[in-house]
Order: C-alpha cells, then sequence, then structure tokens
C-alpha cells in the first residue's frame, strides 16, 4: 500500500507523525555507550594518537634512530666525498661491453630482466598447482563437495592446511636467502638466482592465487559442476575464469617486484647486475658505482611503465 | 516408469525457523512438462536444487529412474541468473554443458578449443543467439543472457531438464521464445520449470504445481487450476511465513487447504 499524501483529518493517518518523526535521540543508546566507557570520538582519537607516539618512539629507540649523526658535519663530508668520487659516472665502453660482452656491465642489465622473467614463470608453474590445493573451495567445501563423505572432505581440508603452509614458508624466507642456499647448491651465477627468485615468488603468488580463487562466487562453478564436469574442469573452467585478468594483473605486479628483487642476487653470487653493485663498493670504484646505480633506476622505472602498461591493457 | 521421484523429502538450512521443502512427495515421468509455481521464498529453487543434487535431502530420497545417488550428467539446471561465466564467449559458456560427456582430459581444453561446436552452434541458431557465439557473455543483454544460459543445458542432452525463473525479468515476447526453447526438446525427456507467472503457466505447460511454505499446496491440470486456487497459495505463504506485520496485525483463520495428491 502506498501512503496517501498527508492530510491530518483522515483517521489512518493520526498516527503517522509520531510514527514517522523518530529522530529524536534514542535515550538507551546513549545510555549504554556511556556505560562503556567508550568516551567522545575525540578523546578516543587522543587515546590512539597516544599509544601510536609510544610505539613509534621504542621503535626508534630500538633501532637507535640518531637524527643528528646524519646532519653532522663528519657524514656530510663523507656524503659529499662519495658524490665527488662518483662524477663523472664510468660510462667507457670497456665497463660497459667489457671484453667480451657477457662481462659488461649491459650484459649484467640483459641477465637482471632475464632472471626476473625466467623466476615469475618458474613461479607461476609452481604457484598454479599449489594454489589449487590450498584453496578450500577446491579441496573440500563448495558446491563440489554437498554430498562427500566426511571422509573425503576431511583428507581435503588436510591437504589444504598442508599447502598453505608449505605457501607460508616458501614465502618466509627472503629471496637473498634462497638465492644463498641455491648457489651453494647449482653454483655461482643467473640459475640460483632464477631458482631463489622463482621459489620465493611461488609462496607469493600461491597464496594470493589460492585467495582469489576462495573469493569467487559459487554459483558458476556449480553450474559446470552439475553439467557432469569433474573437480578439476570445474575449477578450470568455473572458477578460474570468473578471475584471469585479477590473476594476470596481480603476476605482472610480482614481476616488477622480481626486478627488484633481481638487482641485488648478484650481493650472494646469483647473477645479475648485483654483483656489480657490491664489487664496485668493496673496491671503492665510485664512478662505476653510479653508473650501476643509474642502469638499476631506469631498469626498475621501465619495469613499472611496462608492467602498467600491460595492466591497462587488461579487463 | 518415474523419472524424477521425491519420497517424503525434507531440507533446512543452517539457522532457519522452518524447513525450505518440509516433506515433499513428487514424482514425474518422462515427456512431462511440469511448471511449479508460488511466492518467493516458497522453496522452489531448493527443490530443484535437491533434483540436481546439488544439495543433499535431511531425510527423505531423490531419485532419477529410480537410483538415489545419479549421475550428475542425468540433469540439466537452468540457473535463475544464469550462473553463467561473465568473461568466456557465448559459445565457450555453451560447450560447458557438453563436459560430463567428455573425458577427463579432453574436457580440461573444451570450453576453450571446441571440438565439435555443430550442435551447440544449430541450438544457438534455434535459439536466436547464434550471431553472438563469439562475443563475451558480459556483453549480453539480460534476455539474450537467459537465452545463453538454456542452452547450455539443453547441449547437455540430459534426461530432466530444469530451469530456475528462465523469463524471469523478460518481456512477454522473450520469454514466450525461451520456454518454447525449452519445450522444444522434450520427447521421452521432462521439463520442469520454476515459472512466477501464473499465466504463462497455465498457458505453456500439462501439469500445474502450486508451491509454498516448503509443500504441495495444489498439483493439477491447467485446466483445472482456478483463480481460488491460486489467491490461497499466495496468501497461504503470508500465514506460513508469519513475519509480515500485515498477517500479525489481521489475523483470520485460514481454511485449510487441500492437496491434491
Amino acid at each position: 500500500m502506498t501512503a496517501p499524501p498527508r492530510s491530518p483529518d483522515r483517521s489512518t493517518e493520526t498516527r503517522s507523525p509520531d510514527r514517522g518523526v523518530t529522530c529524536r535521540p534514542d535515550p538507551t543508546i546513549r545510555e549504554s555507550s556511556e556505560e562503556l566507557g567508550r568516551g567522545t570520538p575525540s578523546k578516543r582519537s587522543l587515546t590512539w594518537l597516544i599509544v601510536l607516539g609510544i610505539i613509534v618512539g621504542v621503535a626508534a629507540w630500538v633501532a637507535e634512530v640518531d637524527p643528528i649523526t646524519l646532519v653532522s658535519t663528519d657524514a656530510r663530508q663523507q656524503m659529499w666525498q662519495f658524490v665527488a668520487d662518483g662524477v663523472p659516472p664510468d660510462f667507457s665502453a670497456e665497463y660497459l661491453l667489457g671484453r667480451t660482452v657477457r662481462d659488461g656491465l649491459l650484459w649484467a642489465i640483459v641477465e637482471t630482466i632475464a632472471i626476473s622473467i625466467a623466476g615469475i614463470v618458474l613461479a607461476v608453474g609452481l604457484a598454479i598447482p599449489l594454489a589449487v590445493a590450498g584453496a578450500s573451495n577446491v579441496t573440500h567445501t563448495g558446491p563440489m563437495y554437498t554430498g562427500t563423505s566426511g571422509f573425503r572432505r576431511y583428507a581435503g581440508h588436510l591437504l589444504q592446511r598442508l599447502t598453505r603452509g608449505i605457501l607460508s614458508f616458501l614465502r618466509a624466507v627472503p629471496d637473498l636467502v634462497w638465492g644463498f642456499l641455491f648457489v651453494t647448491a647449482v653454483g655461482l651465477g643467473p640459475f640460483a638466482g632464477v631458482l631463489a627468485l622463482g621459489i620465493h615468488n611461488a609462496g607469493v603468488l600461491g597464496k594470493i592465487y589460492a585467495d582469489f580463487l576462495e573469493d569467487t562466487d559459487p554459483a558458476p562453478a556449480e553450474a559446470v559442476y552439475a553439467t557432469g564436469a569433474t573437480r578439476l574442469q570445474t575449477v578450470f573452467h568455473g572458477i578460474v575464469p570468473q578471475l584471469t585478468p585479477t590473476l594476470v594483473s596481480y603476476t605482472l605486479y610480482r614481476w616488477e617486484c622480481a626486478i627488484r628483487a633481481a638487482t641485488i642476487l648478484g650481493f650472494v653470487g646469483a647473477g645479475g647486475i648485483g654483483y656489480y653493485l657490491t664489487v664496485t663498493i668493496t673496491r671503492l670504484q665510485y664512478q662505476k658505482l653510479v653508473t650501476a646505480i643509474i642502469a638499476v633506476f631506469v631498469l626498475v622505472v621501465a619495469a613499472d611503465y611496462i608492467s602498467a602498461r600491460l595492466r591497462r591493457n587488461l579487463v | 516408469m518415474t523419472l524424477l521421484g521425491f519420497h517424503d523429502v525434507t531440507k533446512s538450512y543452517d539457522g532457519a525457523t522452518r524447513p525450505a521443502v518440509a516433506d515433499v512427495s513428487l514424482t514425474v515421468d518422462p515427456g512431462e512438462d511440469v511448471a511449479i509455481v508460488g511466492p518467493s521464498g516458497a522453496g522452489k529453487t531448493t527443490l530443484l536444487r535437491l533434483a540436481t543434487g546439488a544439495l543433499r535431502p535431511d531425510s527423505g530420497r531423490v531419485t532419477i529412474d529410480g537410483d538415489p545417488d545419479p549421475d550428475r550428467t542425468q540433469t540439466a539446471l537452468v540457473y535463475q541468473e544464469g550462473a553463467l561465466l561473465e568473461r568466456r564467449s557465448v559459445l565457450s559458456n555453451v560447450v560447458v554443458g557438453t563436459l560430463g560427456s567428455q573425458s577427463r582430459l579432453r574436457g580440461l581444453l573444451e570450453p576453450l578449443y571446441p571440438r565439435d561446436p555443430e550442435r551447440a552452434i544449430q541450438l544457438l541458431e534455434r535459439a536466436g543467439i547464434a550471431e553472438y557465439a563469439d562475443t563475451r557473455v558480459d556483453r549480453l543483454s539480460s534476455g539474450e543472457r537467459q537465452r545463453v544460459a538454456c542452452v547450455r543445458a539443453l547441449v547437455q542432452e540430459s534426461r530432466l531438464l530444469l530451469a530456475d525463473e528462465p523469463t524471469a525479468n523478460l518481456d512477454p515476447t522473450t520469454s514466450q521464445r525461451i520456454l518454447d526453447l525449452l519445450s522444444a526438446a522434450l520427447d521421452d525427456r521432462s521439463l520442469i520449470v520454476v515459472i512466477h507467472d501464473i499465466d504463462l503457466a497455465l498457458e505453456h505447460f500439462e501439469r500445474i504445481v502450486g508451491f509454498s511454505g516448503g509443500t504441495v499446496r495444489f498439483d493439477k491440470p491447467p485446466s483445472r487450476v482456478s483463480a481460488a486456487d491460486v489467491d490461497r497459495l499466495f496468501d497461504e505463504s503470508a500465514t506460513t511465513a508469519g513475519s509480515t506485520r500485515a498477517t500479525r496485525a489481521q489475523p483470520r483463520s485460514k481454511p485449510g487447504v487441500q492437496s491434491d495428491q
């Protein structure tokens, strides 16, 4: 029934005013909030501000933060010396191309890009099965498991928890540590870097993929499964197509991160431009170091740009 | 021989005060076409999902050809809102219906590289949407999407075809077209359609099941469905739900509604 226009003389409308006007503050609400001692909003934000201040203070103390040292004469002199020693950067052909190309700085840049690409491809290859086994709507819940025996679901749950544990471990170990580990296994060189990036990012991508899979609409999956499709077919044709652009976009973002990580893998001898960073620092070759830093900067900016362009073309 | 059998089936959802389907017994023979009518929240969708096996009854049995645990390929359901894969083409959505008849490995590729799309294309032509075969589903109108969902179910060639509100929010011409499309498949196959529009149901189906409050209120041919039957069907739901202010404000005794079974 739609309400007729206001007309106080009509009997049905007499209750309308006192029902309609309920804007008066409800006294019970105010009472209960005072009882809880929450205080006014400004009081609450002040409390939070004090708590935040204490946390920052303790963190600064533990981390030995001392701005005075940074602006001291000594520090300023040292930094100025570094800049003076680094200028002009070394752009000589001998440094950039080396004697055999493969030992020049440009090759190291190419190698860094190659490590990041190969590393991410390896990571995706490992992450897909791990994500499938780590998503609860694939292993034991949702439309594919109505009427499934309790034991089967329990086994699926166990598999899912176990996979999630593996993923956490892969991503908890930093890529630099993986790099160190693989250098001892396969020797110095870019292959160790590829393995390091691949394993670490398998953990990162696997977790994100699994979370995305769990967050999909169950209706299309139910519809596909109901046609008689197998569970694996349902995953790839009922669940995955719902989030293809998201997956690709996030993978490209991880590639950006991988190229940044690849620039320092050389610190542990796992190939790439990082080797030049660490060698020129220890040998005090600041002109060469500045060139390498410029190269890293260009590399990272270019990767960001390319990845952003690719992602914009998605969806 | 009964194709679909509900035997004293009850199903409740977690946290609900009353069962969505309460002690329902219903049989459908091969070649029959049945419309299930009733108010929103009557349990009609639950009934269909019980038939496909997507839901399991709390008690009672659901059988297909007497089999209490049938193969999933035996039933095809046209979902409300379609439940389509939005970013995929019409054709790859439709060939999903053939997955049950493919080998496990071949089926993994099928929606992307259909081996034999001819049958799917024919059905799309009959539905009048063949020109959109390569169009992404999310670019289509709701009537076109509904037809894609129907074709996906038809491609399955299952013995029991179910449809959940396939004509919701559609204009009369498109509704007509969709119902024609679904019933054209009939032969020894059965069709069960949940439908809101009573007039459309009376016009199109040879058997009308009135369903509300989780139970069958009447079950008869359209010629014998009276206006009173329909009124009672929708009235009954108001009292069973028991939550609307109108019902509480003016309680009145209801005459007992006889089921025709």
